[in-house]
């Protein structure tokens, strides 16, 4: 489950300041070779070497992500990681990767559900921008006939389509789902758009549709906000292909001569590519969450592979909220309290005086058995700067069978993992 | 928490509030394309078109100041608080010539007067000038430019919906999206919001691109020079580069225009040598107060690798191309003003290019205002360039039936506007998640600075001095209102070392000469000094300073963030 070594490697040399200049330096070379192409009638040309710069520019960051996206910084993306680590590791899988609760349901979660391995299931994210690419780059010839204006619409999307700022990667990266969902409207549309009626009805109405959409897109980032477009980036993208030709048509009729046709075009591509959000695509700004995933938080991951090697996969791990989700979405198992302490989980949690009776009854080092066996707690983790249990407590007055705490794993960082064994 | 407009923020809802601004510029832009496709003439349309330039940056602008409890800028941005200072000595009734350095020589001297008129000399209007100032300047800017194209260019069908599509793309199509995240951040919130002196500069440049196309006698030639020393006054840098387009323009005629060419290059010679002298006294104050061909820091260096020629035009994608083609087609068609502002175009991106070679000098000062410039220009020309494409498509598809044909003009603006509405800044504006200023200024001003400047600005006489902490200097101006040695936050002064001498003196218990000089050449009346060591006094405490015989403790305050006191020179055992 741990990041690829090799893409790691990679990742480092990548994060070296310099190195952003040099990529879109490069960019904007691969942007001149491809309006070169353009202008000297290779549209397939152009479009695989734009295909070819926007996997670098993509590329170039995703190999960076180290740890999930979104775990610790997004309490929505924390919880869908925590529940697929469960999913992917703990037992039984039904539940929610706090024990006694719901799972919820997220692409990743589904993912590990249907046995796809973790260390695939946490390239999601990256997979999904990537496959956003692909998609940016097919789609257009499913709408238009003329293979050299589908090529000519897929070389304007790549770069992140005609609108500066509009480029959907952002969006992807955080929400891998829309891309099934984007993908599913996609074919929708071109499969409804095959019968002859149909495309000549949308030939007829092309210019009304791209108003629509244009103005759909404006609509939803007014509501939405923020930095990342979201549904606005899909339906800009769609008013792309829309304009494409009638963008070409207008070209040509203004300019007469196909050479000045195609050069113009080919200046549009380079414009657009270099402008349009792929070149200037910085998620360390953008992107909620992205440089903390960069980091691998070595000190933290140390604890947590111990626990996937020594606690049973049925177990339940008592730790504060902190420490919650990396449990469970690294270390795959169930814990007792979910990671939020500010009442924002998904769900209301069940039995919260039980949970508080035995986290306390552990925290002075006597957990009540009959609580642990009851949520199936076998380990308590403290994480530094958390006080150590008292050890060799005597069984209170009440006479209720209380448990002991062995230390079982404890590191320079002071992370410590006990076992609740029977005294 | 009340806002300066008076209202309660408590419990107010920011990001929803910020999302109806933007709904609202959208659903009206909308409305207006709607409306332009019932057809209108082109001077409806033109009005039309600069009514929802108009209503976006009014609400862009008040989307983004209601939810601040203080003025814009305030306890983030340097600039903001410096502009503050100057302002307030001003409006204290100091001459508008100094900054907040007592007897420091100004390089912005007409904005704080501005302000300080405006706020009819009293301090506690300045925030409220500083608040509607970027409305002002950016209604002032759509009116500018319209009237200046609308009186510059060729008598055409289309001038008037031409004229606000210059004003609309010059306004909101300055920035997109992306630009937060770069390295000059959103122009218009920069220009406009931050720094309206500098928008000041940018309503003034149509003016004088208008004279000189007008000027053709010695009189009109003078007339062109005095407008252009107006620019300079505003903002010198804008006045710069007026005249690196103006000199563009008078090259691009002396190659491509044999008829023309001495007369262009005589006019624009008289302009520039007239506004020369004029503002003359304003750059010798530039040289004196200024050590302005020093080596500066690092940022003033710019890697031959860096992205930045590009950054320039290129950020902006598709608009950058319809920018060029407004551009070319005004330098075609347009008259002599036309073949001006297309010339202050290309220069403007000329200048940016000079930036590597600069950079590689160790000179590329004030990268940022070349930046904005050029977006300027950039914008402008996008918003033409999109409605005359828009023409072009009309006026060239078959299927282009007669009831279309003859309300083109507005069927045409109604197209350019909707594949504009993505990139108009009100339809996109965030500040919440793009604008730090925005973001800091949420937060009430630390109370380790909002309670010590209350008390200078309520306890200290209006004429005091301050010396001490350099870096809470630009605090006790911007809040305090009051005057002060030395400010880390400005340039230094040229006297600086002798200033340096008088507060060492001050800090150190130097010879009483020194504080005589202080408080006779400087008026020096406080020090104030936090438990933060001093840059320029590292081992200084505010116990060491407690216990010097001629520093009488004035205000002593124990912060969670820090200890503040302000002391009170005492010159009596002086001679």
């Amino acid at each position: 489950m741990m990041h690829d070594r090799g893409l790691g490697a990679l990742g480092l040399v990548a994060g070296q300041e310099a190195a952003v200049p040099a990529l879109r330096a490069a960019l904007v070379a691969l942007a001149l070779l491809a309006a070169l192409a353009w202008a000297r009638q290779r549209p397939r040309l152009a479009l695989l070497t734009l295909s070819l710069g926007g996997f670098l520019g993509l590329g170039y960051w995703l190999v960076q992500i180290s740890s999930p996206l979104g775990l610790g910084t997004d309490p929505a993306l924390t919880e869908d990681w925590a529940q697929a680590g469960v999913n992917a590791h703990a037992e039984p899988r039904q539940g929610g990767f706090v024990v006694g609760t719901e799972p919820g349901t997220s692409l990743v979660s589904s993912l590990a559900s249907a046995g796809v391995p973790f260390s695939v299931v946490v390239l999601v994210p990256q997979l999904s921008t990537l496959l956003t690419l692909g998609l940016l780059t097919v789609l257009p010839f499913a709408f238009l006939k003329n293979r050299a204006t589908a090529a000519f619409a897929a070389c304007i999307a790549l770069g992140g389509g005609l609108w500066p700022g509009s480029a959907p990667f952002g969006s992807m990266l955080l929400r891998p789902a829309a891309l099934v969902v984007a993908g599913a409207l996609a074919g929708m549309v071109a499969l409804a758009a095959r019968g002859p009626k149909a495309a000549r009805a949308f030939h007829r109405v092309r210019w009304s549709v791209a108003a629509a959409w244009i103005a759909g897109a404006v609509l939803a980032r007014a509501l939405g906000g923020g930095v990342a477009p979201g549904a606005a980036a899909a339906l800009l993208v769609g008013a792309t292909i829309a304009l494409a030709s009638p963008l070409r048509a207008a070209l040509r009729s203004a300019l007469h001569a196909p050479v000045r046709t195609r050069r113009a075009e080919a200046l549009l591509l380079l414009c657009v590519f270099c402008g349009s959000g792929l070149l200037w695509w910085d998620p360390r700004g953008t992107v909620a969450g992205f440089d903390e995933s960069r980091g691998d938080n070595s000190a933290l991951r140390r604890p947590l592979e111990w626990i996937e090697r020594n606690v049973p996969a049925t177990s339940v791990v008592l730790a504060s909220p902190a420490y919650s989700a990396p449990i469970a979405a690294l270390a795959g198992r169930r814990v007792l309290f979910p990671p939020l302490a500010d009442g924002a989980a998904r769900s209301p949690l069940p039995e919260p005086f039980r949970r508080a009776r035995l986290a306390e009854t552990t925290r002075r080092g006597e957990p009540v058995a009959r609580l642990a066996e009851a949520f199936s707690v076998t380990h308590l983790f403290l994480g530094p700067g958390e006080p150590d249990p008292p050890v060799d407590t005597p069984t209170p007055e009440s006479g209720e069978p209380r448990l002991d705490l062995v230390l079982e794993y404890r590191d320079a960082k002071d992370f410590r993992v006990f076992r609740l064994v029977k005294k | 928490m009340l806002n300066l407009f008076g209202f309660n923020l408590d419990g107010m809802d920011v990001d929803r509030w910020l999302a109806a601004a933007r709904l609202v510029f959208t659903v009206a832009a909308l409305l207006g394309a709607a409306l332009l496709t019932r057809g209108a003439d082109d001077r409806r349309a033109g009005r039309i078109v600069l009514g929802i330039a108009a209503t976006g940056h009014l609400l862009a602008w008040f989307a983004t100041m209601f939810p601040l409890p203080s003025v814009y800028g305030a306890n983030g941005s340097m600039d903001r608080e410096n502009h503050l200072g100057w302002a307030n000595v001003v409006a204290l009734g100091f001459s508008p010539l100094h900054t907040s350095q007592v007897h420091h020589l100004h390089f912005e001297p007409v904005w704080p007067l501005l302000v300080a008129l405006a706020s009819g000399f009293n301090v506690d209007r300045v925030n409220l000038v500083f608040q509607w100032a970027p409305l002002l300047a950016g209604l002032a800017l759509l009116l500018s430019l319209r009237s200046c194209w609308i009186r510059g260019m060729e008598p055409s069908e289309h001038r008037n919906v031409e004229a606000a599509f210059a004003a609309l793309g010059a306004l909101l199509l300055i920035a997109v999206p992306g630009d937060f995240a770069g390295p000059f951040r959103n122009p218009w919130a920069l220009t406009f919001l931050l720094k309206p002196n500098h928008a000041l500069g940018l309503v003034l440049a149509p003016f004088a691109a208008l004279a000189l196309a007008r000027a053709g006698t010695w009189r009109t030639r003078l007339v062109a020079g005095f407008v252009l020393q107006l620019v300079g006054w505003a903002f010198v840098i804008h006045m710069a580069l007026v005249v690196a387009g103006f000199a563009v323009f008078a090259a691009l005629s002396w190659l491509t225009r044999r008829s023309e060419r001495m007369k262009d290059a005589i006019d624009v010679g008289t302009a520039v040598g007239v506004n020369l002298l004029i503002v003359s006294p304003y750059l010798a104050m530039l040289a004196l107060a200024y050590p302005l061909l020093l080596e500066g820091d690092a940022s003033l260096r710019v890697s031959p690798f860096s992205e930045r020629p590009f950054e320039g035009p290129l950020r902006l994608g598709a608009l950058f191309l319809l920018s060029a083609f407004g551009a070319w087609s005004s330098y075609g068609k347009d008259g002599r003003f036309g073949r001006i502002l297309a010339s202050q175009w290309l220069a403007s991106h000329l200048v940016w290019q000079l930036f590597p070679v600069l950079g590689l000098l160790g000179q590329a000062r004030e990268q940022d205002e070349a930046f904005y410039w050029c977006r300027f220009w950039t914008g402008l020309f996008a918003g033409v360039g999109m409605f005359r494409a828009m023409l072009l498509i009309l006026g060239r598809i078959r299927e282009n039936r007669s009831p279309l044909a003859a309300g083109r003009s507005a069927v045409a603006a109604a197209m350019a506007l909707v594949l504009l509405l993505p990139s108009l800044l009100p339809a996109w504006w965030d500040p919440g998640t793009m604008d730090q200023y925005f973001v800091a200024a949420r937060q009430p001003l630390p109370d380790w600075i909002a309670e010590p400047t209350r008390f200078v600005r309520n306890n200290t006489p209006p004429d005091a001095v301050f010396a001490g902490d350099r870096n809470y200097a630009r605090w006790i101006a911007a809040y305090g209102a009051r005057r002060v040695l030395i400010s880390d936050a400005l340039n230094l002064p040229n006297d600086h070392l002798k200033r340096m001498e008088v507060e060492n003196a001050l800090l150190r218990d130097g010879p009483r000469s020194l504080l005589a000089e202080g408080r006779d050449r400087y008026s020096i009346q406080f020090v104030l000094a936090t438990s933060f060591p001093m840059d320029q006094a590292p081992e200084i405490t505010l116990d060491l300073l407690a216990a010097r015989a001629y520093l009488v403790p004035v205000y002593d305050r124990e912060f969670a963030h820090a200890r503040v006191m302000i002391f009170k020179v005492r010159y009596e055992d002086l001679p």
